[in-house]
């Protein structure tokens, strides 16, 4: 048995980006998963990647973010998560401290309007 | 002085000792604290003998007074036992050679002391060798004239003489710690390459550079290097400026032109390096002085010549150079040989060769000689110096080491990696971090650092693991090392494993520790004689016990002195054993020796011979010991050993009694040992007689009881709550006169009264013993008198427990009676008529049976005197709803029973006020009562009342009201089930279902369950039960039974037997055999069955141990976690009911956790046609298919599978238990991989599935054991061999285990692995506990985590 995710992704514009994540991340599969986000934003102001599909996620996981983040930052690249109170994103984003430094929602926005995302991160 | 007559048997524990001692390859000196010696052992005097020549040893102070002046303070300082020195060493020379001794000194007792003496001539010898060798190459080191530098491996200077640093304008401390290339011109770095320079040891490289002066001056030198076999380089630095200086301008003067020529041959004549120009045919042109000098050839008889004329010896060597010369040149060219200058002397010489003009078409070749033959020398040396300090280090026992200034190790030799079993690369990567052991590495690495700031020498030891994993104590010593200068190089020193030493002095410690403790006070004698017997000297023991003086007995024939001289036959003894010891034997034996007034004195004696080096008898050493307070010892152990016997005895016959007045009986008797005995009982009146027996013939009489205000030794205990002793008749008249006046106590004089205890504290009764001896209760007797009482207390407790349980198998036996006779009661009036009955036989004066929301609500009613059953019913009819409160039926009906243990008016006046309910009353006399609920059937409730009215019956207590509790319980499920009759078959069955217990859960470690199944024909009725226990202990009893019969009979026989068990069980031992036992007495009394057969469990759930017996019942099983079946047919007994009473047997079996056990009922496996055993195996083969369900599934399949291959002919029960001490565990191996990860996911959510863990635990549980994981998986095995990972997990009700483990070395998190640190942070955030330890075998990292179950019902 080997640690599977999968990345469903939208285009509402041209630069901005809406990944829907499922499955697990782990050891086994967050440098693939880091590679794939990385192409995938590399030429995206925003990016909203939503954890709610995913089933296992742990401190593997939140490094590929962080260093997306990271990496990202000189582009006036913008990410956003979303991670619903019972999943198991949830708490470990609290956890690890990361909810200070990337704005974390509940849930998705009601319409994929990029300026309302904007909106709701510009503090 | 008792047992003086004859010398007693040796105990053998001193006889080894001594013997010990004697063979004991350590020496021993036992001394006091003036220093006069006690005992000196053979190897003690083997090594002082040749050492500091002491042959005979009277006093430590004496002859160590010189050497070890220090040890008089030592043994006035300090007050604790136990070692004092440990290793002092002495050194010195004797006709033997050198020697060197440590000597431990311990105190064994308050101004007990021992030294011991341990040769270490060895060690000292090793060390000197060693520390010689390398002065021998450190002076070698620091004259040599040209630099040596000693670099590491990556070229820093580790070390550098005198002559390196100047050739360079620096001070030596200046250079040490740079790197040799900071010593090259800029120009020279770009073709440094240090791992050039020489690849071996044997391989010596010589080059040339351009070195740099601290004034930034240039420096030529050659440079030759080779590498040291422990790693890094020696080099050699040779300033050659002259030499290049001459060359250069040499050559620049032959270049520039014929005409200065002149100039030239003034330049060659002055140089002084040898110069010679040669032309083609090596013919020499010019020679200069330097080199006719070296060439030992005058100039004028060279000019003109060719080297194999003058020089012919060297010419073989030169010519090819000579010849290379003419047009290459070739510098630096070291060459060896003999000159006719120095015959037959080795020299050398650097020279170089170079092409010349001689003039147009002239080509010849230049010479340049410079000698060479001091510093090669020098060099060679060195080299050897080295290799034999290398090899002396290599070959020592001892562990040597060099540190820097910085406290960095430097070098180590061969035995140093040996002893560890490292490689110098495996060294250098710091493996040898860890090779101290824990506990001592802090403080050694403390001190030793402290010594390297402080430049001092350095002693410590630690425990070191050797390559064989032992650790070992390795001793070291430190010398600072300095230059010249005086400037602080580093530490060197050297360690010895020192642990057959520290243990053979810590087995000398002990030994004479124990020596110390025996021999501490008591006399010891030692003397010296002549071979013939004449008496040298004594020691002051014997001279003081004697009265003596040493002028007394010195020179005297030894058994003419005073101590022996009581008898003829001793001192012919004592010559005879001075003769043979003459001879060269040790004579031992026991003697009296005769000390002040005559008395004599045991002692256990030795004359032994002393040997010169020549093997010759020179002295006789006579030693002895006091025995005499062994003698008393024996004494003294004969009589506790008699005590421990009596009271073992005593302890024997109390758990045989039974009842009060047994234990008594049993008391008394063996207290009778020391006079007239009594066991008093103490009640609530006072103390009354249990049992007497007298002594001395004294008459005993039989007292009333005795109140406790009475004055006696006996109440005076009891109020005291303390032993009472008398040991005077006047203190016994004066205290209590009463006692004194009794006929028991009349002739008293000394009297103990002491009491017993119950094993909460209470005392349940006195012990008395009265002596007509006055004095006669010494502490040691009194002690063994309250060792019997102590013993009684619990013996007394017991029997008071077993009359109770006498009285609730009564009852049970009553209950039974009265369920059996309610079933066959045909209405429901009489049913309770029964009921009445039975209650004002057993437990009331009278009774009534009311509900209080039927019409009428009196049902039935009974009194022991029928005149007063209408005065009852006048009372409970007409006073009822006025007293709605009185005897509160609706509060008895409803809730908790109601007891009033005593009925006073008081307690009438909160009931009543009615003036006639009050007469009435008063009529009745009620002097204690009891209510509790009854149930119907049909929903109604009622409840039964009692109550006691005679003046003499005992008043009710709360076991009272639990039996009627259990009464009305038992009988309410007969009444409930309707009051109509039924068939027959209904009833039997109904009355088992009453009879069979509702729950079976007692420990949640030891689950049970358990089926009935009635016969199929229902006019079959059996007689099978089963029932479960818990007793106080904790312990958990199960048993099956089997009454023969299938009818109404049996079925009640079954359920009297039940209601027996229940009773007995908790009143008795935890014990199968003897629950089986008490149930046969009860099977055979008059309420009894015919014939029945039982199995019986009882399992101690904190160890899984299981005892089982069995009475004629089919055996138990048990099927272990791994299928094992074991069947429990090792205590096989007799049935129930068909002979006397038999001592049944037990057998015992440890359950694994997990282990199913499954009691049953011979209708399981009995079949018609087929033998019982088939039965039985095919049970069993039915259990290990099953046995991984859940117990009531278990016990469903068992009786399903029955039912189904039979026409049941039989009633069935099945009882299924599980020993389950750790609800279940979790375990996973997986090879270190990532890829794994996702598996054991998997693995944890089914397991964690089982338990309902809620969806949050989970996630944090799957999160905390997967980051973990993933440590082990990343860190543990970077770089290393693949491995395993092996997590376990153990479920508790409210946390969850985890221990992750891997095989490897946990690192401190590199650049590499920044995040790791997130990984563990989250685990220490969730969960309640996380450890980790890490050891050569591999890292463990605990973690305890919170767990959170699903609320019931809601959706996995």
């Amino acid at each position: 048995m080997t640690t599977t995710a999968e990345l469903a992704v939208e285009r509402s514009e041209p630069d901005h980006l809406h990944i829907d994540m499922s499955g697990e991340i782990d050891m086994a599969n967050a440098a693939s998963i880091e590679h794939q986000l990385d192409d995938l934003v590399a030429t995206a102001a925003t990016a909203t990647i939503d954890l709610s599909g995913l089933t296992f996620i742990d401190s593997h996981g939140v490094n590929v973010l962080a260093h997306l983040i990271g990496r990202h930052l000189e582009n006036d690249f913008t990410l956003v998560l979303i991670a619903p109170p019972t999943t198991p994103a949830h708490d470990l984003l609290a956890i690890t401290g990361l909810t200070t430094v990337v704005p974390v929602l509940e849930a998705r926005p009601p319409t994929s309007s990029a300026s309302t995302i904007e909106g709701d991160t510009g503090g | 002085m008792k047992g003086a007559a004859g010398p007693p048997d040796h105990p053998v524990e001193d006889a080894d000792l001594l013997q010990f001692l004697y063979l004991l390859p350590v020496g021993v000196i036992d001394f006091d604290r003036s220093g006069n010696v006690q005992i000196i052992n053979p190897a003690a005097v083997n090594i002082l003998a040749p050492s500091i020549g002491v042959a005979s040893m009277f006093n430590v102070l004496d002859e160590f007074g010189i050497v070890w002046p220090e040890l008089r303070s030592l043994l006035d300082e300090g007050e604790g036992l136990g070692p004092v020195v440990v290793d002092h060493r002495l050194a010195g020379s004797g006709p033997a050679g050198k020697w060197c001794l440590s000597l431990g000194l311990v105190r064994v007792a308050d101004g007990r002391f021992m030294i011991t003496v341990a040769d270490a001539t060895a060690i000292a010898e090793a060390e000197r060798a060693l520390r010689e060798s390398e002065q021998r190459f450190r002076s070698v080191f620091e004259q040599t004239i040209d630099g040596l530098f000693i670099l590491d491996d990556h070229g820093v200077i580790v070390e550098v003489n005198q002559a390196g640093a100047e050739m360079h304008g620096y001070e030596i401390s200046e250079l040490i710690g740079r790197r040799v290339t900071e010593l090259l011109a800029a120009h020279e770095l770009p073709r440094f390459a240090l791992s050039t320079v020489a690849e071996t040891p044997d391989d010596v490289t010589r080059t040339r550079w351009q070195h740099r002066r601290k004034d930034g001056s240039g420096v030529a030198v050659e440079l030759s290097a080779r590498r040291r076999p422990e790693g890094g380089f020696l080099s050699v630095v040779r300033d050659i400026t002259a030499l290049v200086e001459s060359e250069a301008n040499v050559k620049a003067a032959i270049d520039s032109a014929e005409a200065q020529r002149g100039l030239l041959s003034e330049l060659i004549d002055r140089s002084p390096v040898g110069i010679g120009l040669y032309d083609a045919d090596f013919r020499c042109m010019q020679i200069n002085e330097a080199l006719a000098e070296i060439n030992g050839v005058a100039v004028a008889d060279t000019v003109g010549r060719r080297p194999e004329d003058y020089i012919p010896d060297l010419w073989p060597t030169l010519e090819p150079h000579f010849r290379r010369g003419l047009h290459t040149p070739t510098f630096g060219t070291e060459l060896e040989g003999e000159t006719p200058a120095r015959p037959g002397e080795q020299r050398w010489w650097l020279v170089n060769f170079f092409p010349v003009t001689l003039g147009p078409g002239r080509p010849g070749v230049a010479v340049m000689v410079v000698e060479i033959t001091a510093r090669k020398r020098a060099e060679i040396l060195l080299a050897q110096s080295e290799n034999r300090f290398r090899e002396m280090a290599d070959a020592s026992p001892l562990l040597v080491w060099e540190h820097d200034a910085d406290g960095d190790q430097v070098w180590v030799n061969q035995t140093f990696y040996q002893f560890f079993g490292l490689t110098p690369g495996e060294l250098s990567e710091g493996e040898g971090q860890e090779l101290a052991h824990p506990e001592d590495s802090d403080a050694y690495t403390q001190d030793f650092m402290a010594a390297v700031a402080e430049r001092r020498e350095f002693h410590n030891s630690v425990r070191a693991r050797r390559h064989d994993g032992q650790w070992r104590w390795l001793e070291s010593w430190g010398k600072p090392r300095f230059d010249r200068d005086g400037v602080y190089l580093g530490h060197h020193g050297t360690s010895a494993d020192v642990t057959d030493r520290v243990e053979s002095h810590r087995q000398a410690a002990e030994a004479a520790a124990f020596t110390g403790r025996v021999l501490n006070g008591l006399f010891a004698f030692a003397s010296v004689l002549d071979v013939d017997g004449t008496l040298l000297d004594a020691n002051r023991a014997p001279l003081e016990a004697a009265g003596l003086q040493r002028s007394d007995v010195v020179g005297r024939r030894f058994w003419d002195c005073y101590w022996w001289s009581y008898s003829e036959q001793v001192a012919a003894d004592l010559r005879r054993a001075t003769a043979r010891a003459a001879g060269g034997e040790i004579v031992r034996y026991d003697v009296l020796v005769r000390v002040l007034d005559g008395a004599l004195l045991p002692i256990d004696f030795q004359v032994a011979p002393l040997y010169d080096d020549a093997g010759v008898v020179t002295h006789l050493v006579a030693s002895g010991l006091d025995i005499s307070d062994r003698t008393e010892l024996e004494e003294l152990t004969r009589q506790a050993q008699w005590r421990a016997e009596t009271l073992e005895s005593t302890a024997t016959n109390l758990a045989a009694a039974l009842t009060f007045n047994d234990v008594g009986a049993v008391l008394v008797g063996a207290a009778n040992e020391f006079g007239t005995a009594v066991l008093d009982a103490v009640g609530p009146l006072g103390l009354t007689r249990v049992a007497a027996a007298g002594g001395n013939g004294d008459a005993v009489e039989e007292p009333p009881t005795i109140p406790l205000e009475t004055p006696s030794p006996a109440t005076a205990a009891v109020n005291e709550q303390a032993t009472v002793i008398v040991n005077d008749r006047a203190e016994l008249l004066d205290r209590y006169p009463e006692y004194a006046a009794t006929v028991g106590g009349l002739r008293t004089a000394s009297i103990a009264a002491i009491p017993c205890r119950t094993a909460g504290g209470e005392i349940n009764a006195v012990l008395s013993v009265a002596s007509s001896v006055a004095g006669w209760f010494a502490p040691d007797r009194v002690s063994l008198l309250e060792a019997f009482a102590s013993q009684a207390g619990g013996a007394l407790e017991r029997a008071t427990l077993y009359e109770n349980a006498q009285l609730a198998r009564r009852r049970a036996d009553g209950l039974a009676q009265v369920l059996v006779a309610l079933e066959q009661a045909a209405t429901t009036t009489e049913q309770l008529n029964v009921l009445i009955g039975h209650l004002l036989d057993d437990l009331a004066d009278y009774a009534t049976i009311e509900a209080p929301d039927q019409d009428p609500p009196l049902l039935a009613i009974g009194h022991v005197d029928p005149d007063m059953v209408p005065v009852l019913r006048q009372l409970r009819t007409q006073h009822r709803i006025a007293n709605d409160a009185v005897h509160s039926v609706a509060q008895a009906a409803t809730g908790e029973g109601q007891l009033i243990t005593e009925v006073t008016r008081p307690v009438w006046a909160q009931y009543t006020i009615a003036s006639e309910a009050v007469t009435l009353l008063e009529r009745l006399g009620p002097r204690s009562h009891m209510a509790v609920g009854i149930d119907l059937g049909g929903g109604a409730r009622g409840a039964i009342m009692v109550g006691r009215t005679s003046p003499d019956a005992p008043l009710y207590t709360t076991d009272d009201l639990a039996y009627l509790q259990e009464l009305a319980a038992r009988t309410g499920v007969v009444l409930a089930a309707g009051r109509a009759r039924r068939v027959q078959h209904e009833a039997s069955f109904r009355l088992q279902r009453a009879l069979l217990p509702d729950s079976l859960r007692w420990d949640p470690r030891v689950p049970i369950d358990a089926r009935y199944q009635a016969a199929g024909d229902l006019l079959e009725v059996g007689g099978d039960w089963y029932d479960t226990f818990a007793w106080s202990n904790g312990h958990i009893g199960a048993i099956v039974g089997d009454v023969v019969g299938h009818s109404i009979d049996s079925a009640a026989g079954m359920g009297r037997l039940r209601a027996a068990t229940a009773a007995i069980a908790t009143n008795s031992a935890p014990d199968p055999a003897a629950l089986l036992d008490a149930l046969d007495d009860f099977a055979r009394g008059p309420d009894g069955v015919p014939f029945a057969t039982a199995a019986c469990v009882v399992i101690d759930p904190e160890t899984g141990t299981m005892t089982y017996s069995s009475a004629g019942h089919p055996p138990a099983i048990v099927v272990t976690p791994d299928n094992e079946l074991h069947r429990l047919d090792k205590a096989q007994n007799l049935p129930l009911a068909v002979l006397g009473r038999t001592d049944r047997r037990s057998g015992t079996i440890d359950l694994e956790p997990g282990s199913v056990v499954v009691l049953y009922s011979d209708g399981l496996v009995e079949r018609r046609n087929e033998r019982l055993d088939h039965g039985i195996t095919r049970l069993e083969q039915m259990v290990r298919n099953h046995a991984d369900l859940s117990l009531d599934a278990l016990a469903d399949r068992l009786v399903t599978e029955y039912s189904a291959g039979a026409s049941t002919t039989d009633d069935i029960v099945v009882l299924c238990l599980r020993y389950a001490p750790v609800v279940s565990e979790f375990h996973q191996t997986i090879p270190a991989d990532s890829q794994q990860l996702a598996t054991v996911r998997s693995e944890l959510r089914s397991w964690l599935a089982e338990y309902d863990v809620d969806r949050a635990s989970e996630n944090d549980i799957l999160l905390a054991v997967g980051e973990a994981t993933a440590n082990a998986i990343e860190h543990a095995y970077h770089g290393r061999d693949p491995a395993t990972v092996d997590i376990d997990g153990t479920y508790h009700r409210h946390h969850l285990n985890f221990e992750i483990r891997d095989q490897g070395r946990w690192r401190r998190p590199g650049e590499h692995s920044a995040h790791r640190g997130r990984g563990t942070n989250i685990i220490k955030v969730l969960a309640n506990r996380y450890d980790r330890r890490s050891d050569p075998a591999g890292t463990t990292v605990s973690i305890t985590l919170p767990v959170q179950h699903r609320p019931e019902g809601s959706p996995s």
